[in-house]
């Protein structure tokens, strides 16, 4: 009797215990961070908490990370799919990202993107740090429907200018539409998005290498030469270009793509 | 007393695992590659720099030496290679995710899964550095393929 009852109270400690640290997974997720992400002492731990949380969104979208970083698409996307059945609002978008990043997974971005959208009731909603349109218009864009994706970049850019003001139209935006632009022989449109891109980002390597295309498809050969040759010191030097370990980007630009077009064009 | 002993080590030997681990497997792996440190393996996302250009390369390699077989005509989802790189440069341990269309686990026709394989292992992976010395690294690269034709390949 005395033994059931120990067991009885270990029981209930253990339960008072998870949901006490359950109210803090900001906590748990603290302990998880101090490992290497994926490596065994992370998995230790990822194991761990959720054991103890097995409801806890983040915690399943931070293990699919790591999953997914480690090319385990499996277990990833099931533990990102979790998080997206716990936490709907944000954890879709997650998995959208993901899906467009990892797995070139486009129908199943705008699917969860457009999922997404009919739960928040519109379209003004943040995936990471982008509008939502944004992520989308690129899933279009990579599926070769340039009609939708420019439709979906400008509503994105207008209604962060509604709404707050040219401030907040996001890092890249201009950038991913002038990029569209020159690749539908929009030429001036192109330079025009590009422009507003460089005033926003003056050190960013990629922007000098579409705008540079974009003048040099309209006959501007000295601007072209200008950009491109900018565009290769900021890769060369301390300026940046966008890139990511775990994944390419879409339309990234490599230093052998400035130096072909400067080729190219002179 | 033996079999706790090599239970407990089973045991120790599945937590240290980190994700994506691979164990040398006599049956695939060539018995002559070795890491050159064991004690850490790093991944290949670690080490990349601004101006790595290993991605271009990649997809060159799987554009000009892929070619299609009509008898792949029904096959379509992605197969994902990942793989050890030594610090020579010398990569093995090839292993191969199959998945279908909507991610599910399948089983690609045998012969277009080898030359898949195939032109994986003709790359020459390069050598990758962390702290001024070459290192051993994981890495991985997917390729998607739509009624047998190579339509993508993500890296």
């Amino acid at each position: 009797m005395k033994k059931t009852l120990a067991i009885f109270f270990l029981f209930i400690a253990t339960t008072v215990s998870a949901q006490t640290d359950c109210r803090d997974v900001t906590h748990l997720m603290q302990r998880l961070w101090k490992h290497e992400t994926g490596s065994a002492a992370w998995k230790k731990v990822s194991d761990s908490v959720l054991s103890i949380c097995p409801n806890a969104a983040r915690l399943w979208g931070d293990r699919g990370q790591a999953y997914m970083f480690r090319g385990e698409f499996v277990e990833g996307m099931r533990s990102l799919s979790q998080a997206a059945k716990l936490d709907p609002y944000y954890f879709l978008g997650s998995r959208a990202w993901s899906r467009m990043h990892y797995l070139h997974d486009y129908k199943g971005a705008i699917s969860d993107l457009d999922t997404l959208e009919n739960n928040v009731g519109g379209s003004y909603y943040y995936v990471t740090s982008m509008h939502m349109y944004i992520l989308k218009g690129l899933s279009y864009e990579q599926l070769g429907n340039y009609q939708k994706a420019l439709e979906l970049y400008t509503i994105a850019i207008d209604q962060q200018v509604k709404e707050k003001g040219e401030n907040w139209v996001g890092s890249y935006d201009y950038l991913h539409r002038g990029i569209l632009r020159y690749k539908m022989e929009d030429y001036d449109g192109a330079i025009e998005d590009l422009t507003r891109q460089v005033t926003e980002y003056e050190t960013l390597a990629d922007t000098y290498y579409y705008r540079g295309l974009a003048y040099a498809a309209v006959g501007r050969k000295e601007e072209a030469k200008v950009d491109l040759l900018h565009s290769k010191e900021l890769i060369l030097g301390t300026g940046q270009r966008r890139w990511e370990g775990v994944f390419v980007i879409p339309n990234e630009v490599y230093l052998s793509n400035v130096e072909n077009a400067l080729l190219k064009i002179y | 007393m033996r079999l706790v002993i090599l239970l407990i080590f089973i045991n120790v030997a599945a937590v240290a695992q980190n994700v994506g681990d691979i164990s040398f497997d006599p049956k695939t792996d060539d018995p002559k590659f070795q890491v050159c440190n064991p004690k850490q393996v790093w991944q290949g996302y670690q080490l990349k720099s601004k101006q790595d250009e290993t991605p271009i390369m990649v997809a060159r390699e799987f554009r000009s030496k892929f070619r299609s077989n009509p008898a792949w005509k029904n096959e379509s989802g992605l197969i994902r290679i990942r793989f050890l790189v030594n610090c020579s440069g010398v990569a093995d341990r090839f292993r191969l995710l199959e998945l279908d269309p909507d991610l599910k686990e399948k089983e690609f026709n045998a012969d277009l899964k080898a030359h898949i394989l195939g032109i994986a292992k003709s790359i020459s992976w390069p050598p990758r550095r962390a702290y001024n010395q070459t290192v051993d690294y994981y890495h991985h690269v997917s390729v998607r393929i739509v009624n047998g034709e190579l339509s993508d390949i993500v890296q």
